[in-house]
């Protein structure tokens, strides 16, 4: 248990999440562990930011009013085909659209409530290398 | 429902046979009473020809005073051999159908053909005299060889008359038993529609029950979908916040406890969210190989044990491809089943592990025995059924959760008596064809 609080290698993750509590809680954590977090409260938030911060990794929520996680990916995915993209869900439908995103370029998954070593784990393995 | 079609066609064409079958046997019957009807006409009918003959006869001799050449009376005479003829032979007469004469009225027949000759006989001769063509005058007095033709005439009336007569008490017996088989054949139709109704009625309804039941299940997985997402977005909220105030506290204080167990109530709510959404609703599998001793562990956190219930554990571990969570979540399932069914009751919790190098792959063998009571023998494979519970307060979804995350892993689980034991059998190696297709019929 101790050993979760070595420090890792700081990135810049982008969280998208349309329901606010789970949003500041997981970039309270995520920045406690010392990344530097961007938050997003919704799709068209997401793509903006993406483009503006170009985050090592993102964190994706699937259901979200308006634009959604399957559309925010693949968008995302257009803008720049190495994004490092991790979908988090509470729960996830194995339809076409997330078979689709499989076989594109999406990092992996994460059901909610998030399991802190799966997300470091995940961090760790798929987050870009940040430039120097 | 390809069978419900089957069968609903199926008796509605043994209704149209049916039909079609009563049909032809009352009109071949009707068909055979008319021709045997049209027979009496005809018997009927010599008995006016031969008055006709007579009648030719003397009108001719009381219009001129004598026989001038008796033709009426000769073509009368012809006419009503052709009806004896007709009468035994049938035909077609004026596109009337009349049957040949049934054998058992044949010696009648004979009766009237033989006084027909004697009467041919004796007109023709009275014919020839009067008319002259003979010759040679008859001895006889003309009111004697007339009263011997008007004679015999009437006993051929009367063998004519008698065998109409016979003829039409059959024809009437033949009505009634027509009478009687087409009451019969309605009878056996409005019997079977009346079975073929109560039948397709039973069909229908029970398919009805079934889409109920169908309906209701839907509605419960809708249900559960969105209140697994609706908890599940604060649970994440619960354990990212615990996870923190955690890390935080830095050392083993009570608030570093406190988070701990916060976290482990979000696992316990959040598993048990999955066990219902797993049967609900299949969710991508997501697979690594994991060590089964690994997996038990983490299942034995959500399960609280009871400290008079002994938990054995196997010694042994084993790496398996499987989905880990999904693993943990049907190990759980049975744990808690086990801890349910023993009650308050002092027993244990014995899990087994071993390999089976089987035909199709080597497969991980995890029994799970505990010392409860035995599952009534009906049970046995019902238990696995969705809705099924014998629990005041259980959902009826977690046994079948784990069938289904078990099927969708290949592999099996069975549950036996003395001592209770579940059975699980999983491949070692996931088969590619197996992995990431789960829940490809759904949604």
């Amino acid at each position: 248990m101790r050993g979760e609080t070595t420090m890792t290698d700081p990135k810049k993750i982008l969280v998208v999440d349309d329901d606010y509590g789970f949003l500041e809680s997981l970039q309270l954590l995520l920045m406690d562990d010392g990344h530097e977090v961007i938050p997003a409260s919704n799709g068209k938030e997401a793509i903006e930011k993406y483009a503006e911060f170009e985050p090592d990794i993102v964190l994706l929520d699937i259901r979200m009013p308006g634009i959604d996680g399957y559309e925010t990916f693949l968008q995302i995915a257009e803008l720049d085909p190495g994004a490092r993209i991790v979908f988090t869900s509470a729960y996830a439908i194995n339809n076409a659209q997330y078979k689709k995103a499989k076989s594109l370029s999406l990092a992996g998954m994460l059901s909610k409530p998030i399991e802190y070593t799966k997300l470091r784990k995940m961090i760790a393995t798929h987050a870009r290398a940040r430039n120097k | 429902m390809v069978m419900l079609a089957y069968k609903i066609t199926a008796m509605v064409a043994t209704q149209i046979v049916l039909i079609i079958a009563s049909f032809l046997i009352i009109v071949h019957f009707e068909s055979q009473a008319y021709h045997t009807g049209n027979i009496v006409n005809v018997a009927g009918k010599s008995r006016v020809l031969t008055i006709l003959v007579h009648n030719e006869l003397v009108g001719e001799m009381l219009q001129y005073g004598q026989l001038r050449d008796g033709r009426g009376a000769i073509s009368a005479l012809e006419d009503l051999k052709y009806n004896i003829l007709f009468l035994k032979e049938g035909g077609i007469i004026s596109g009337i159908t009349t049957d040949p004469l049934s054998p058992k009225f044949h010696g009648e027949w004979v009766a009237i053909w033989d006084k027909f000759g004697q009467y041919e006989g004796l007109v023709s001769g009275f014919v020839s005299v009067e008319v002259g063509t003979d010759g040679n005058a008859s001895a006889v007095p003309l009111e004697t060889r007339i009263g011997d033709i008007r004679r015999t005439g009437d006993e051929l009336v009367m063998l004519s008359d008698a065998l109409t007569d016979n003829l039409g008490r059959d024809v009437d017996a033949h009505s009634s038993n027509l009478i009687l088989l087409q009451v019969m054949l309605g009878t056996i139709n409005v019997a079977v529609h009346i079975i073929m109704i109560i039948l397709i009625w039973r069909i229908f309804n029970r398919h009805a029950e079934q889409r109920i039941r169908m309906e209701k299940f839907a509605v419960l997985g809708e249900f559960a979908a969105m209140m697994a997402h609706n908890i599940k977005n604060p649970l994440g909220t619960i354990l990212n916040s615990a996870t923190m105030i955690r890390l935080r506290s830095n050392d083993a204080n009570s608030v570093g406890f406190a988070s701990v167990r916060i976290e482990r109530a979000v696992r316990q709510m959040s598993r048990q969210i999955d066990g219902v959404m797993n049967y609900a609703r299949d969710v991508p599998f997501e697979t690594t190989t994991e060590s089964v001793r690994d997996m038990l562990d983490r299942s034995l956190e959500l399960v609280p044990m009871p400290s008079y219930i002994r938990m054995n554990l196997p010694e042994e571990d084993m790496q398996v491809t499987c989905d880990p969570e999904k693993m943990e979540i049907t190990f759980a399932n049975i744990l808690l089943n086990a801890v349910q069914a023993m009650g308050d009751d002092d027993g244990y919790i014995t899990v087994r592990l071993a390999e089976d190098a089987g035909d199709d792959g080597a497969s991980a063998v995890i029994v799970f025995e505990n010392s409860g009571p035995n599952i009534p023998e009906k049970d046995l494979e019902t238990i696995f059924e969705p809705l099924f519970t014998t629990k005041m307060r259980g959902t009826g979804l977690g046994l079948a959760s784990c069938r289904n995350i078990v099927n969708r892993h290949g592999g099996s689980i069975t549950a036996s008596n003395g001592p209770v034991r579940f059975t699980l059998r999983i491949p070692r190696i996931l088969a590619a064809d197996t992995r990431d297709e789960g829940g490809d019929h759904n949604d």
